[in-house]
């Protein structure tokens, strides 16, 4: 914490302060925000006597440096951390936590006492403690040489020892390292110190041969030299920007992945459509299957959704990825096939384009080219597909922005938001994106003229936006979102802790940072955030990613969490179980979508943004859940004013309200005879429900005629059949709703099943595969998974009853056209 | 319309920036006539027609008619050769006829038409750039700033504009005159090359306009005053006011540190700092990548040493003597009565001969 400190006050001489130099108060840069950001009545003033007891245990020094607020506006500490200060989590010293005594001591906080006060008067003689055992450098050995300490004081450990994982080993002193060799070998020892760049910068520290580090806290901080490029964490940004053309290609297919030959592949898709209702044919920029993100985890259920309407789901994606168009025509471009989720091998255009032409015309009957990305692709070949697809539907998804620019997040050299400027402006011109816009636009244009798109946007900030910039010509266009949320009715029995005792802060405020520590994400700005208000006190920061993402720092708590076609909604159940208050998205430009906003409200967290976030802050204007800040300087003086204390108490004694997430977007959900206008967006799951299994069996690739009555249906069997697969409509109801338990996808619950007359017994070795395990007793019988193989050793005819169905999702681009 | 010919002098290491500027003059100045004064001799592998394509037009220091032409040069080092002949430019333009003439340094860009700067012509014979056109408030901001700007000049001359008219041939005529004199760094001695001789343009004559517009020649050493953003129209703005024109001074050297300095958390400077770094390397010619100015060798090779171009500024008789100091017969006379001031030959005759 000190070390934090130590840092922050050394702000070079004419540098502006973030932190009190804004010259906009805090009032006026919230442009959304529900709750009062100050206490509605100044508590009752204790009595002289307490504050006597207190004044004294009050380090006035520490408090002035520590909260800046104090500082500015000249307030007696004492008097203010007696009277208000322990209510929002502020420390009186460098030895007295309030938020973990007043957790761990809740008599205290039923109370409502000064808890500085109660440990003085009782607490310490009671044995209670001041604060967390191991809070204190527990993991930092002592230094006698002072030259190490100084060293010690300045580095993050938890940060060295997490990124440089060769020296993480429990015999080596982290600060040993540094001073001695780390810095030599270009290592830095905090994020907030660049050794390399200080070396370069202050050549006579380099010709020193001296431990920069160390120079710069005994004297480069006072000489108003930088430890990081000046520029702020933008200035790195920029200096990595650079046109897509120049960035490093990757080869992203699965090691010797096969190349299917036309034949091949006909076979595979002949297979995959046979007794279908429709194929889709679905572009993106990468193998979803494999992969988190929120296209990837889009995708998956909109694969998984029209496979349980019984289409058929082929995915491309480049072979090698790019984040760009592909505009090279030199040679045949490879794609990635995966079909109904599961990887299949590589195939040029050409190939596929041959075998979907090869396709009878009517099966399956409906045809959907879906694009969600177009890197990595070449818009004609794409075109070529859909053409041979003979597509009923073709819809072009807005997860982004790159129809409107190769920088699809609309960041001028990745920092600034653009607001997409005309091609010839000056912002364009320098952008290292604008030097291909016309080219690339030139690419799009032709696409979108040979196809006429259904434009499906997440949001309306996305539409909008597209609308305005894009200039392409489509056939509709329309707001289709991903989900809706439903808050919890305020009586339901999950309501959290009851009301606090005042207006108190009883356990630290747990701010989180969900998904990739990107730039383009907010990253910088919340290890910024972090930085500078982790020594306040009341807050603790957390953050959710994938394992392989976690980026360790002092004052972080890294949760592993993902969310994937097996979990689907891991965030919100690992938001809920740490309790946390507020979920910052902090992506300088505006979110197509951002599922992680409405995660966090599923949750019970609001969500702190920034302007300019598109659908974040609509979602949380619509659904009235946090705050939206004018920019980067009210973001942190919301957190270093004590507001966001405030604002989290407020909202703990209304009583945390989570909901639910109901997914109710993607192309299998899309109804283009419904009016867009008429929709308002959000699509009415009810209207798609049907208990209709639409069961079948097929025969090698051909659907067998059958018999239906009632639950009972009848199949006769062509002569020399071995083997017939019973396919159905199918569901996984944890992938569509967070309450249900069942993982499985379920597709009929066969009662009974007999071959020529002969029931066959559920644990029979002829249900070969598709089956699951026999329901417990007395039920005993199967689920398939909706495409279950049976063995029939040439039986002529097949007899099913079923015991269960579901309730099904149909997908309305299978409804014969009107 | 008035013809304007607006013209840049470099040496051939800076031919990729001058052909950054004369892309953006181009685009929006297209009525403008080009030239391109090139203080340096190509390597003969250089395509010329390719090399100054954006330009108009191009000719070479030693064909202005300067007087004594090399013994002149041997006087002066790359940026004062570079910028002692610009006054010699300025003079043969106007004499030629143009009603305007504009100079810009090779490392400047445009990023808007010049309007303005053509309607001050209207009314101005004489339009000069300061460094800075706020007042600095501390101290280190006092030294970089305003201190050496009584150093080294209070206006810019990487930016000049003349109209053809009495008071511009007269300032034409003095300043080629000024310059030919004595055009050194020199500050102790109140000599800064071209640039600190303007410093008397407003009160040696009339009709010198003064442009404050801080769109107008935005570099590191007024930075710590102007402040760039874009608008969400994508235009770009400094203080508020459209970029006229940026000066890319010493990027990649020196330059950087002073723009870092004062650029601080104005990402926006970095942004089109690097978008220069970006165009510069896109123009880059092979053929001059690494020919070094041919003033500053003798015939035989050796780089000529600072000493030695002192010696030649305060010996009159020895600029009388040598025709041609760069040629052997100086070489050999300062290897005989001055061996200290020269170093070692070189072991090859590296780059190239001078000629």
């Amino acid at each position: 914490m000190d070390a934090n400190l130590q840092l922050r006050s050394a702000a070079p001489a004419d540098a502006p302060d973030p932190v009190a130099g804004s010259p906009a108060p805090l009032a006026a840069a919230i442009l959304h925000s529900r709750f009062p950001l100050r206490p509605a009545a100044e508590p009752a003033a204790n009595a002289v006597h307490g504050l006597d007891i207190v004044a004294a245990h009050v380090d006035a020094e520490f408090y002035r440096a520590c909260y800046r607020d104090i500082a500015r506006d000249g307030l007696d500490p004492a008097t203010h951390y007696h009277r208000q200060g322990w209510r929002e989590g502020r420390n009186p010293n460098a030895g007295f936590d309030t938020v973990f005594y007043l957790q761990r001591n809740a008599d205290v906080a039923d109370a409502g006492l000064d808890p500085l006060m109660h440990y003085v008067r009782h607490g310490r003689a009671g044995g209670r403690l001041a604060r967390a055992p191991n809070a204190a450098s527990a993991a930092a050995p002592h230094h006698d040489d002072r030259d190490l300490a100084t060293v010690a004081a300045h580095m993050d450990l938890e940060y060295y020892r997490g990124i440089y994982r060769d020296i993480d080993r429990p015999d080596l002193d982290p600060v040993e390292h540094f001073h001695r060799a780390g810095w030599r070998e270009g290592r830095n020892p905090s994020p907030w110190f660049d050794t390399s760049y200080y070396l370069r910068a202050y050549p006579d520290i380099r010709e020193a041969g001296i431990d920069p580090l160390l120079h710069y806290a005994l004297h480069g901080r006072a000489e108003g030299r930088h430890p990081l490029p000046p520029g702020g964490y933008r200035r790195g940004v920029v200096d990595c920007a650079m046109p897509p053309a120049d960035r490093p290609m990757g080869y992203d297919a699965p090691e010797s992945a096969p190349l299917l030959a036309a034949e091949d592949l006909l076979d595979r898709l002949r297979g995959a459509c046979a007794g279908a209702r429709g194929l889709v044919v679905a572009a993106s920029h990468d193998r979803y299957v494999d992969l988190t993100g929120g296209v990837q985890i889009f995708i998956a259920d909109e694969q998984s959704l029209f496979n349980g309407d019984r289409f058929a789901y082929l995915h491309i994606a480049p072979a090698i990825a790019r984040l760009t168009l592909d505009a090279t025509t030199s040679q045949p471009a490879t794609m990635q096939l995966v079909i109904d989720g599961r990887f299949a091998g590589l195939a040029t255009y050409a190939t596929l384009e041959a075998a979907l032409a090869a396709l009878p015309p009517d099966q399956p009957p409906a045809r959907v080219f879906v694009v969600h990305s177009l890197f990595g692709h070449r818009t004609a070949n794409l075109a070529a597909i859909a053409q041979a697809l003979r597509a009923t539907s073709c819809c072009f998804w807005l997860h982004d922005y790159a129809t409107v620019c190769e920088g699809y997040n609309l960041l001028r050299d990745d920092t600034a938001f653009c607001h997409a400027p005309a091609a010839d402006s000056v912002a364009c011109r320098i952008c290292v994106y604008g030097a291909t816009r016309a080219g690339y636009r030139a690419a799009l244009r032709a696409l979108f003229t040979a196809v006429p798109f259904d434009v499906l946007a997440p949001s309306r900030a996305a539409l909008d936006l597209w609308l305005r910039a894009a200039g392409l010509p489509y056939r509709s266009a329309r707001v289709h979102p991903n989900c809706s949320f439903q808050p919890a009715p305020p009586d339901a029995g999950n309501a959290a802790a009851p009301a606090q005792a005042g207006n108190a802060l009883r356990s630290h405020v747990r701010v989180a940072f969900v998904g990739y520590p990107l730039p383009h994400k907010g990253w910088p700005l919340f290890i910024e955030l972090l930085r500078t208000a982790q020594p306040l006190g009341p807050y603790r920061f957390y953050h959710f990613c994938t394992a392989a993402n976690r980026q360790p720092m002092a004052g972080l708590v890294s949760v592993a969490a993902q969310v994937d076609r097996h979990d689907r909604f891991a965030m919100v159940a690992a938001l809920a179980a740490h309790e946390i208050d507020l979920v910052l998205v902090l992506s300088p430009w505006p979110e197509t979508f951002s599922y992680v906003t409405y995660e966090a409200f599923a949750a019970g967290a609001d969500v702190v943004a920034l302007a300019d976030s598109g659908n974040v802050a609509d979602a949380i204007r619509g659904h009235d859940r946090g705050v939206v800040l004018r920019d980067d300087a009210a973001l942190l003086r919301f957190f270093t004013d004590f507001a966001a204390v405030h604002y989290v108490i407020a909202l703990r004694q209304g009583q945390r309200r989570p909901g639910t997430i109901r997914l109710v977007g993607t192309t299998a959900t899309y109804d283009p005879a419904t009016p867009a206008a008429a929709a308002g967006g959000v699509v009415d799951l009810d209207r798609l429900a049907t208990t209709d299994p639409l069961l079948g069996v097929i025969a090698g690739d051909a659907p067998l005629a059958g018999v239906r009555d009632g639950d009972c249906y009848r199949f006769g069997l062509p002569p020399g059949t071995d083997r017939v697969r019973v396919v159905s409509r199918s569901l996984v109801p944890a992938a569509t709703d967070a309450a249900a338990a069942e993982r499985r996808r379920l597709g009929v619950a066969v009662g009974s099943l007999s071959l020529d007359g002969e029931i066959i017994p559920p644990d029979d070795a002829r249900l070969l595969s598709g089956w699951h395990e026999p329901e417990p007793e007395p039920a005993q019988w199967r689920w398939t998974d909706g495409n279950a193989t049976l063995l029939t050793g040439g039986a002529r005819r097949l007899d099913l009853t079923l015991a269960s169905t579901l309730r099904y999702q149909c997908c309305p681009l299978g409804e014969p056209s009107r | 319309m008035p013809r304007t010919v607006c013209f840049t002098s470099f040496s051939l290491g800076y031919l990729p920036r001058a052909r950054v500027l004369a892309r953006t003059l181009k685009q929006f100045q297209p009525d403008w006539e080009l030239w391109a004064l090139v203080v340096d001799k190509p390597p003969p592998a250089l395509d010329r027609a390719l090399a100054f394509a954006p330009f108009d037009q191009f000719c070479y220091s030693a064909g202005l008619g300067i007087p004594r032409f090399r013994a002149w040069m041997f006087k002066h080092d790359l940026v004062e050769a570079c910028t002692a002949v610009k006054g010699q430019m300025l003079l043969r333009l106007l004499q030629q006829g143009a009603d305007r003439v504009v100079y810009f340094d090779p490392d400047i860009s445009l990023f808007q038409p010049l309007t303005a700067i053509e309607q001050r012509l209207d009314s101005a014979s004489i339009v000069l750039t300061p460094h800075q056109i706020e007042a600095n408030a501390t101290a280190a901001a006092i030294a970089d700033n305003e201190l050496t700007s009584m150093k080294y000049g209070i206006y810019n001359l990487g930016f000049l504009a003349v109209r053809n008219d009495a008071n511009g041939r007269a300032f034409a005529l003095w300043w080629a005159g000024m310059t030919w004199r004595a055009c050194y760094e020199a500050v102790e001695d109140g000599l800064f090359t071209d640039q600190k001789y303007c410093d008397l343009a407003p009160t040696l004559f009339d009709g010198v306009h003064i442009e404050r517009d801080p769109g107008c020649n935005v570099a590191s050493w007024n930075l710590s005053r102007r402040r760039l953003s874009f608008t969400n129209e994508g235009a770009l703005l400094v203080n508020g006011v459209a970029l006229k024109f940026y000066h890319f001074t010493k990027i990649n050297g020196v330059g950087d540190v002073m723009t870092e300095r004062y650029a601080a958390d104005n990402v926006e400077v970095y942004e089109i700092v690097n978008w220069y770094r970006r165009q510069v390397h896109a123009n880059g010619i092979n053929a001059v990548a690494n020919w070094p100015w041919q003033y500053g060798r003798f015939a035989n090779g050796a780089p000529v040493p600072r000493a030695a171009r002192l010696l030649f500024r305060s010996r009159p008789d020895l600029f009388d003597a040598f025709d041609d100091p760069y040629a052997n017969d100086f070489h050999a006379w300062l290897a005989r009565e001055m061996p200290a001031l020269l170093p070692p030959p070189p072991a090859t005759a590296a780059g190239g001969s001078p000629h």
